[in-house]
């Protein structure tokens, strides 16, 4: 029997002073064992970062409270305990690894200083000690070349390094017990299979308990020993990943697995036009060319760069952060110039053309971004968002208004939602209306960046699902950036994999997902978590993840 | 439809939560209060005041508070209470001329030096040069060249506060054309000027009526500067600054001279940086939603 690290039982907590009905979280209650991972898993809101907090006792300053429960750690109860006590646990006991690691981390100290400051703090070793447990650590989260880590500032690392930075951190003082807020979600899947790796590692090699929380369900898979499943405040949910994922018992659960995107890609369909919508010839774009009389430090973006999406389809643009997805997309939509190359719209080359011969071409090519928090002028009401693009090509006022009660009908947005201000809605509400606003120019070709990353997994699958809708409708082609491969696999026709600002390889989606030929592709669909399990139909695949 | 639609354009014409946000101010609503009252006084002087602000009469010189003269007289024998009255007329002017001008200048400016990259280091280095001025020496010899009349202070009040207000703006600007909503409207092919109007401006309004308030403030004090100086609105015209400048001689014997003109400009002061902080709160839809009702 191993010893139980975490003991939560019946946790309350409230918002506000007053008011019962305001509880962020009801009744929660879980253990964690010596060595054991539990993932918290659930959608936005769902208190799960807010357990996270009340566990390292970090919710004063907000305006929440523990109403009512226990929280016990190696059997010392948290709640009540005085501060001093509590900065001794953070660290020694307890430790949290946050989502971004940049935004933890102090941009001017080097990653050597800021770990050894742990140190300092909790123990009284020398200061040669100290060197040599940091880079001892530093060795342990794999993180190459030591000296030079430890000497680096954060910005110098990349995300990935930071993150196993932040690990090493944490894990310094060895800890009985990690709490992983979102460790991974910020990073390329093949970093996120490496440390996910590392964690599991270092969780048998110390004992260490990790509570992991996560969106998810991929993740899960990979690196769960038991799940919780959480919904609005409360566990609808718990087991071993086998049962929770395998035989969910409960609807939520369900729904949630059964909105996690099929790696296997969907039915060839036929082309129905062979009409090209968009195309591009050899399109470059580098970075840092404009200096001439200083040292020439020029970034390729995009190289030589060849595709064709076709009327009624979609294409795919798959590629981890860095790899020039989004600067494409940019160049296309001509928000960026391109350096060399040439773009089609239709037959109309436009990447050549001055802004005012541009202008009548715009309203056939529409974008919709990655953040719908920001996509929105956060000042401007949802009818004033929509009708703006009809309203700079001569449609008149009122028949404008009276077309965006009808969009806003056809991307699933109640009529009474026209006066709405973007930060009273959520940030599905947010997405459609930003679709909204792209269809109302009625476009032949829309650019999806990464259109459905920033929403929750049913919330994504709602919006691909709209996605396809409308492109049956109005038979739109579809440029759609993703880094996700399994969104990819749902919604796109053809594939094409990006890295460093090449096409490494492009096809149709059904053969390049099931028989990639680049080692690229492959590693890249060898990272995607949780690939060996089939969530669509919610029932454990005949091979266990390993 | 037809239940739709009067709803959406009530709901951008009218502000009516405006007021809501104002009753749940009521520091505000004293400092409009206080302002307004002042504004009234110096609108309605002639009916206020029994004698003129500028006759002189040396035989009626420093007298102490009476039923005639309610504030006493001044060194020239004038009215105190006449002068302070008319004087509120010239310092409001300035102040309000001074902000108006100084923002719609530096506005129109920092758009286009934040928006337009070529125009960018032309205005920014003309601005530059503007800054390396010391106020109060441009002010001096633009009302050694046009003379002490309200216009030329007003100029010369005004021109050295544009650069900051240019440079606000621009970084406003600056900061915000990268959002994506901008890319948005570029891409839905709104012209560069709906997007500077649009999406731009409104963002570069909540700190702009902090600054303006700060320029209303400064320029009624840099008004009084030159006066002292004897660069500014001639001295026997009543403006608090030069009330003040006189009563300085006399400051020992008779407190008052100052103590009056500064009290009505430090309460004026105070209401329009009370009422600028409030406008910017409710300017930022982020903070407005925590302040009241939406």
């Amino acid at each position: 029997m191993r010893k139980t690290v975490l003991q939560i039982s019946d946790l309350n907590v409230r918002r506000g002073q007053s008011a019962p009905d305001n509880c962020v979280l009801e009744d929660v209650s879980f253990a964690i064992s010596e060595g054991e991972t539990l993932c918290l898993v659930g959608e936005s809101g769902s208190g799960k970062t807010v357990t996270a907090l009340s566990i390292m006792e970090l919710l004063a300053g907000t305006d929440l409270r523990i109403a009512s429960g226990s929280i016990r750690l190696c059997g010392e109860e948290l709640i009540g305990t005085p501060r001093q006590r509590l900065r001794k646990l953070r660290g020694t006991r307890m430790a949290m690894i946050f989502q971004e690691p940049m935004a933890a981390l102090n941009p001017v100290m080097t990653i050597g200083d800021q770990i050894e400051e742990v140190l300092r703090a909790h123990t009284g070793l020398g200061s040669l000690e100290r060197r040599d447990r940091v880079r001892e650590m530093l060795a342990r989260v794999e993180l190459p070349d030591v000296a030079r880590m430890a000497s680096a500032y954060p910005h110098q690392l990349s995300g990935g390094q930071r993150q196993r930075a932040m690990i090493a951190m944490s894990l310094i003082l060895q800890p009985k017990l990690l709490i992983a807020d979102e460790p991974t979600s910020a990073l390329d899947v093949r970093t996120q299979k490496q440390l996910l790796n590392l964690l599991r590692s270092l969780r048998d090699l110390h004992g260490t308990a990790i509570l992991f929380v996560t969106h998810d369900m991929g993740v899960v898979a990979e690196i769960a020993d038991r799940v919780a499943v959480m919904r609005q405040g409360r566990i609808v949910e718990s087991g071993t990943p086998q049962s929770v994922l395998g035989a969910p018992g409960h609807d939520y659960t369900r729904k949630l697995l059964a909105a996690v995107p099929d790696l296997a890609p969907k039915k060839p369909r036929a082309a129905t036009s062979a009409e090209v919508a968009l195309s591009a010839r050899s399109l470059s774009k580098t970075y840092g060319d404009r200096s001439r009389l200083l040292a020439r430090q020029t970034t390729p973006a995009l190289v030589d760069v060849d595709l064709t999406l076709h009327q009624g389809r979609t294409l795919g643009i798959v590629g981890e952060s860095g790899s020039g997805k989004s600067t494409l997309a940019r160049c296309l939509l001509r928000l960026i110039e391109p350096s060399s190359g040439r773009i089609f719209l239709g037959a109309t080359d436009i990447s050549a053309l001055r802004r005012n011969a541009l202008m009548p071409h715009r309203r056939e090519i529409q974008f919709v971004m990655q953040d719908p928090y920001r996509s929105l002028n956060p000042r401007l009401p949802v009818g004033e968002i929509v009708m703006e693009g009809p309203l700079n090509f001569g449609v008149p006022r009122e028949q404008a208004l009276r077309e965006v009660a009808d969009l806003l009908g056809l991307v699933g947005l109640a009529p009474r939602l026209i006066s709405s201000l973007p930060h009273q809605l959520s940030g599905g509400q947010r997405q459609r209306v930003a679709l909204a606003r792209a269809l109302a120019l009625k476009p032949c070709v829309l650019v999806a960046d990464e259109a459905v990353s920033a929403l929750d997994m049913s919330t994504q699958a709602d919006i691909l699902q709209l996605l396809a809708k409308l492109q049956e409708q109005f038979g739109l082609a579809i440029l759609f950036v993703t880094h996700d491969l399994r969104v990819a696999a749902q919604i796109c026709d053809d594939v094409a994999i990006m890295r460093e600002g090449r096409i490494v390889e492009y096809g149709p989606a059904a053969d390049l997902l099931t028989g990639p030929r680049h080692a690229y592709t492959k590693a890249l669909i060898d990272s995607v978590p949780g690939r060996h399990w089939n969530f669509s139909a919610s029932r454990p695949p005949d091979v266990a993840a390993p | 439809m037809s239940s739709v639609a009067p709803d959406f354009q009530n709901r951008i014409s009218t502000r009516s939560h405006w007021w809501r946000i104002a009753a749940a101010n009521p520091v505000c609503m004293i400092a409009c209060a206080v302002l307004l009252a002042i504004a009234a006084v110096s609108l309605f002087a002639p009916l206020l005041a029994q004698h003129s602000p500028t006759e002189i009469a040396p035989a009626l010189r420093l007298r102490p508070p009476s039923a005639e003269f309610l504030l006493g007289t001044d060194s020239y024998g004038r009215d105190l209470f006449a002068r302070i009255v008319y004087g509120g007329r010239i310092s409001l002017l300035v102040g309000l001329g001074a902000a108006a001008a100084g923002v719609i200048g530096g506005l129109a400016l920092g758009l286009i030096a934040g928006y337009f990259r070529a125009a960018d280091a032309f205005i920014m280095r003309a601005m530059d040069g503007i800054m390396a001025i010391p106020n109060v020496l441009l002010a001096i010899a633009v009302v050694a060249l046009w003379g002490g009349n309200l216009a030329a202070v007003l100029i010369a009040i005004t021109i050295p506060e544009i650069p900051r207000v240019t440079r606000l703006v621009r970084s406003v600007v600056l900061s915000s054309r990268e959002e994506p909503y901008v890319e948005a409207a570029i891409v839905l092919g709104t012209p560069s000027a709906a997007i500077l109007w649009r999406h731009l401006m409104p963002i570069a309004i909540g700190p702009l009526i902090v600054q303006g308030t700060y320029i209303c403030a400064s320029a009624i004090l840099l008004e009084s500067i030159l006066s002292f100086l004897g660069a500014g609105i001639h001295p026997e015209i009543p403006t608090w600054g030069n009330i003040m400048a006189d009563g300085r001689l006399y400051f020992q014997i008779r407190p008052s001279m100052i103590l009056w003109p500064a009290l009505l400009l430090s309460l004026t002061i105070l209401s329009i940086n009370i009422i600028g902080d409030t406008a910017r709160d409710w300017l930022d839809p982020r903070t407005a939603r925590r302040l009241g009702p939406a």
